[in-house]
């Protein structure tokens, strides 16, 4: 009896208990504070927002294909724009990647059963739900035509919609501060046995940095929009010029936190880089430490630049000069960090699957964003390309070019652990060629239009500029093409995809010693952790190729 | 399912292997909390030194439209009370329940008293409507203190007329902002004491487990930390 | 029960705060908030903001080291707490460092002004110049000073 039993277990593995059979019931989805559910659910929540700001930009581009009014009122177009902005930045790129990603790995990288305040961690999601809503109730109520950066005094004239807007911030705030008080306290004190600091994997690493600037800024971001509202509702004269206030302190409490969120954004992004390069190339990272401490590095010193946003806003000249003398430091933990991959790289075993590609694409477009941020940190050249397409073309080969090809790669990547199916390598490879050559198609045009002085946010726009402006929208389908049939690769994974096995990269990182999908407490029994994430050279050739640690199951028999 | 793998004493979470892990990451959490609070409260307070920079005599204005004394009162109020945090974290490490009960009800008995003068200060500024931005509509009793308030501070004989005192509108406006939200902060932790009271009661803390009374304390005295700088900062104005 | 200031690996091993020096530490904070109200009474001027700022953080130190305990806690949880000081002085300092070199304020005017123009500084809005801001009417009747 006994036997026929194991053998019925062995052959249908979904039998096997892990996080997602283990219990079925929607409540159990809804209540449970399992860091890897909620994980999921914040996957979902914020892929949805992805799609949601996508479609937006979309509507953008629709209607800049033709100079003047084309399908939409200038009005429409401002809350379109606005809308994309702010979807895509508070409820897309900041929860992403550590609420998603971050919430299912990192625990997992750390050999520990979950996030030090589980319940927190399900409270802090349902905050961000609560500012979605919010942020929804907002866009209904009225019509939010201040672009995201809601700068005085547009805001403060703007109906009150804004005041709905910028509750939805507040709260927003509030959902990643408390993912980024978990994540530390998690980092600090749940670490398996032999997981030191310095075999840390890289993508705890940046999750790490990025709470802690999370924990200095969101805090700030806070406070600002609370007093923005304040007086929005009741005119107290803060930042409001005709009340007495001054509108450049808002733009000052405002970028203290933005410019440090544009680092929130995108440590997490390439700390799964270095999971990707390290996988893909069979090596350790090369300089450890140093791109460790370059994460750190670019989390604070992002501090320290917030002015080179203002340059052009009636700022002291003083001020200005000493800003964009300090914004230039910030290439040089960048630049550690784009040497050091392309030094794994060099000798490195590389194979090109999608997840690879995803990483190879981040160093490439990451590095044309960071280099064109230079001419706009420096004085002079900024007063030509400020507010220009330039401008934008700048941020969204940072923002979309680095952190949405960092969370599409790390998802290929980590998608087989989470869910136990393969996808369609063909179609993600397809799909990757449309996102690249459509991202490119673009924001390269971009780049050229704002040097020939389109200004950003512009509705209509003189017929000089139109070819450009017609072949960006055309890379924005394409691009649009691209996330689609990622979902619907996806989508067809989950309904038919092949049983993934338990290490299918055959990667030395921590998070693959589980089972696929991982057990309901991540590992049967706490891991003890000999080695770093990225010494193939101490891995035997089971543990690579064929699968987990085996004597972590053992050990539970 | 949590209980396979686990031993320990009952207070353990699950996911905790040892008591000393589960102290520790709670700990690091709150000062980090703690941390984030303190940039929370920045923007009030990098507000109120740019603006008073600027309009020193409108700050100066603003400043005797508030009464000392009261603040005063406060201040040694929740003094007191820091130290009775302090008390019962310390009687509830020695596991002397009972005395941590009547610290903690000390604490709470401070931050009521707290908010009653809070709000006779508060209705006062209702009653003759010296309140901020919109709201502004002085009494013929708020514009004798607005009248007495200058001619008692610095500056403001010499400058002209209707300029800087209209900035005295902002400075209530921050005034309201700032005791606004470290008064919500006391009512928030007026609830968590509260909550941590009713559990020690209830015999849940113990010599081996008192880390929610440490980490109420904790919030506690950084709600005093913030109000050792608004005193001087709002009530005493040069 | 003895006192360790260290853990052991399984047990948390607390410092336990006597009474008496909790008791010290509150006369302090007493003395001190007599001392600031004090320097308030006499009317120090121009110093009045900088003595109370010296004394107030000499009371949040008190709070911080002995009745947070942070003379006992773990070195990484103080330099957290400390270290966001830090980054609320660069937000002042880089901010101060911007509104105070942007402009003066011009005393006929009450408004600010650029300090080599002579226009209004960016950021003081028109209706304001323009005195069609007034919330308070009375004192430009000359109602008070006296």
């Amino acid at each position: 009896m006994s036997t026929a039993a194991e053998a019925t277990a062995a052959a249908t593995a979904d039998q096997v208990p892990n996080y997602l059979n283990h219990e079925r019931s929607i409540k159990s989805w809804l209540f449970t504070v399992d860091h890897k559910r909620i994980g999921l659910m914040y996957l979902v929540a914020t892929f949805a927002a992805l799609l949601l700001g996508g479609f937006m930009a979309l509507l953008v581009r629709t209607e800049l294909m033709l100079p003047g009014k084309q399908w939409m009122s200038a009005d429409t177009y401002n809350q379109v724009f606005t809308l994309h902005g702010a979807i895509m930045v508070f409820l897309f790129i900041i929860p992403a990647i550590p609420g998603g990603l971050g919430n299912f790995f990192l625990p997992i990288m750390l050999g520990a059963k979950d996030v030090a305040f589980p319940k927190l961690n399900l409270f802090s999601f349902y905050i961000y739900v609560i500012g979605s809503v919010l942020a929804i109730v907002a866009i209904l109520s009225g019509h939010i035509d201040t672009g995201w950066t809601f700068y005085t005094p547009y805001s403060t004239r703007a109906d009150n919609s804004v005041l709905w807007m910028t509750m939805a911030v507040f709260v927003l705030g509030f959902s990643s501060i408390l993912t980024a008080v978990n994540f530390i306290a998690t980092v600090h004190t749940m670490r398996a046995p032999g997981l030191t600091w310095k075999r840390l994997p890289l993508f705890v690493w940046g999750a790490y940095a990025t709470s802690v600037v999370q924990i200095l800024a969101t805090p700030v971001l806070a406070i600002t929009v609370l007093m923005l509202f304040v007086e929005k509702a009741f005119e107290i004269g803060i930042f409001d010029p005709s009340l007495g206030g001054d509108p450049i302190l808002f733009q000052h409490f405002f970028w203290f936190y933005s410019h440090p969120a544009v680092y929130i954004m995108i440590l997490p992004g390439m700390g799964i880089v270095n999971e990707l390069i390290a996988t893909f190339s069979r090596r350790a990272i090369f300089g450890y430490m140093f791109v460790a401490m370059s994460s750190i590095a670019l989390g604070l010193l992002g501090f320290l630049v917030w002015g080179h946003h203002m340059f052009t806003s009636g700022m002291s000249e003083y001020s200005a000069m000493v800003f964009s003398a300090l914004t230039m430091l910030v290439a040089i933990p960048s630049g550690v960090k784009i040497f050091n991959w392309l030094a794994t790289l060099y000798g490195g075993s590389i194979s090109l699957q999608s997840p690879m590609l995803y990483a190879l694409a981040f160093i490439a477009l990451f590095t044309i964003g960071g280099l064109t941020g230079l001419p706009l940190a420096t004085l002079i050249t900024d007063i030509h390309l400020h507010d220009t397409y330039f401008v934008v073309a700048h941020f969204h080969y940072v923002m979309v070019g680095g952190t949405v090809i960092a969370f599409l790669g790390g998802l290929h990547y980590w998608w087989p652990k989470m869910t136990g199916k393969m996808y369609s390598e063909t179609l993600a490879r397809i799909a990757f060629t449309l996102v690249f050559v459509g991202f490119n198609t673009t924001f390269l045009t971009q780049f050229v239009l704002g040097s020939q002085g389109m200004p950003r946010r512009y509705f209509d726009y003189q017929d000089q500029f139109q070819p450009l402006h017609m072949t960006s929208s055309f890379g924005a389908y394409i691009l649009g093409l691209g996330i689609v049939l990622i979902v619907w690769m996806f989508v067809r994974s989950l309904l038919k995809g092949e049983r993934a096995p338990e290490n299918p990269w055959g990667s030395a990182g921590f998070e693959w010693m589980t089972t696929t999908p991982p057990d309901p407490h991540n590992f049967p029994v706490t891991p003890v952790i000999e080695r770093g994430p990225y010494d193939y050279d101490l891995c035997t050739e089971e543990e690579l190729y064929t699968g987990f640690r085996k004597d972590l199951e053992a050990k539970k028999a | 399912m949590a209980t396979d793998a686990h031993h320990g004493p009952e207070f353990l979470a699950h996911h905790f292997d040892r008591p000393v892990q589960q102290f520790d990451a709670a700990k690091l959490g709150m000062w980090t909390f703690l941390a984030q609070e303190i940039l929370f409260f920045s923007g009030i307070f990098v507000a109120y030194l740019l603006f008073r920079s600027w309009y020193p005599e409108a700050w100066s204005l603003g400043s005797r439209l508030l009464d000392w004394r009261m603040g005063t009162i406060n201040t040694f109020v929740l003094l007191i009370s820091s130290f009775t945090a302090a008390q019962a974290v310390a009687t509830a490490q020695r596991g002397e329940r009972n005395k941590t009960t009547v610290y903690l009800a000390i604490t709470l008995i401070c931050a009521g008293i707290f908010m009653v003068v809070k709000y006779f200060e508060y209705s006062h500024k209702f009653h003759v409507g010296l309140l901020p931005g919109s709201l502004f509509n002085p009494t013929e009793e708020g514009w004798a203190e607005i009248a007495a308030a200058a001619a008692n501070s610095h500056g403001m004989e010499s400058a002209p007329a209707g300029t800087y005192a209209n900035h005295v509108r902002s400075y209530i406006g921050l005034y309201f902002m700032a005791t606004g939200l470290h008064g919500i902060h006391v009512l928030i932790g007026m609830g968590v004491i509260t909550w941590v009271m009713i559990r020690n009661i209830k015999g849940e803390f113990t010599s081996e487990f008192w880390t929610p009374v440490d980490l109420v304390a904790l919030y506690w005295h950084l709600v005093d930390l913030i109000w050792i700088y608004l005193f001087p900062f709002m009530y005493l104005i040069d | 029960m003895s006192h360790h200031d260290h853990n052991d690996d399984y047990h948390v091993r607390p410092h336990i705060s006597s009474t008496k020096q909790n008791l010290a530490v509150l006369f302090g904070l007493f003395i001190l908030t007599g001392l600031t109200v004090g320097a308030y009474r006499i009317h120090l001027g121009d110093a009045n903001l900088a003595v109370a700022v010296i004394i107030a953080t000499v009371k949040a130190s008190l709070v911080c080291y002995y009745f947070m305990h942070l003379k006992y806690e773990k070195a990484f949880n103080t330099l957290f707490f400390l270290g966001s000081l830090l980054f609320l002085l660069i937000f002042l300092g880089y901010t101060a460092n911007d509104t105070e070199y942007r402009a003066d304020v011009d005393p006929d005017w009450g408004a600010r002004v650029d300090r080599r123009r002579g226009d209004p500084a960016a950021g003081t809005g028109a209706a304001f110049l323009e005195g069609e801001f007034s919330p308070i009417p009375t004192l430009q009747e000359g109602e008070s000073g006296e």
